[in-house]
């Protein structure tokens, strides 16, 4: 099952929470929406992060963030936007296809890193 | 990166807002629904002119006895011409502890009216329903979009 065809929404206190995705967008019309910031899926290498996140300053859907995207280099996830960790191997529920060092999970292929993003901030909105 | 949704409830789907009145307990018979808004009562009985000289008027309408509280008004819900519904509220029963919109009753209407109104979007879409689960006052609904 695609993560990105499951889709989850959070209830409470007369807001729903939920994650920007095609699948999703059907939500939107059903009231007042603004639209925040999630997370990173960044690269592992210390020297590149600056350099993805500056060059992301200039929009994310033209050439060059295109570009960034298919650096081929280890990708990690960071959640801080939404108060979340740097995601480490024990907040990845399957370990598949994961790459890495003892806590920080990397991964090579970096959609792979998306899928598992968006698993984890649907477990981290429910929290 | 990942972006996410922030969605505040806005009362636009009359027969969702009946089926959360219920879901919080309401008994159905007695949840007035008039096509044409129709008049609210104060706690006595007397007709209210709260903020129309001509006289309060609700399309949805729980009235005083059924409210669930000593000395309530009648509980209204007006249509308004953008097709959204505003509650209609007295003074006296806006205090936390009755239908204040920040009180507990207020936002248990609507989790509950959003919960109904998410089911019913996802639903018409042909989103497959994998479940609800409650965890420490958050509902989680999760759904397959199985549109090719």
């Amino acid at each position: 099952m695609s993560s990105d065809k499951v889709v989850s929404v959070v209830i409470e206190n007369g807001t729903l929470t939920f994650l920007a995705t095609d699948s999703a967008d059907i939500f939107l019309e059903q009231g007042k929406t603004i639209t925040r910031r999630a997370s990173h899926v960044e690269p592992a290498t210390i020297w590149l992060r600056p350099l993805f996140h500056f060059l992301r300053l200039f929009g994310n859907k033209n050439k060059i963030a295109e570009w960034t995207r298919h650096w081929p280099y280890l990708w990690r996830v960071n959640t801080r936007p939404v108060g979340g960790p740097i995601l480490t191997w024990a907040d990845i529920p399957s370990g598949d296809g994961l790459v890495g060092v003892p806590d920080i999970a990397l991964w090579r292929n970096r959609q792979d890193a998306i899928d598992a993003e968006i698993k984890f901030l649907n477990e981290w909105f429910a929290r | 990166m990942s972006e996410y949704h922030l969605q505040t409830t806005e009362f636009n789907d009359e027969g969702c807002l009946v089926d959360a009145l219920v879901d919080i307990g309401y008994d159905r018979k007695n949840i007035e629904v008039h096509e044409e808004a129709t008049q609210l009562r104060d706690y006595v009985g007397r007709a209210t002119h709260y903020t129309d000289k001509a006289g309060d008027k609700a399309n949805i309408i729980i009235r005083r006895q059924h409210v669930g509280y000593s000395a309530a008004n009648d509980l209204g819900f007006k249509r308004n011409p953008d097709g959204t519904m505003s509650a209609f509220i007295s003074q006296y029963d806006s205090g936390s502890a009755h239908w204040g919109v920040t009180g507990d009753r207020f936002l248990k209407l609507k989790d509950a009216y959003i919960e109904r109104k998410t089911m019913k979007t996802a639903a018409k879409q042909g989103f497959k329903f994998l479940g609800k689960k409650v965890v420490n006052g958050k509902t989680r609904l999760q759904f397959l979009d199985t549109r090719a």
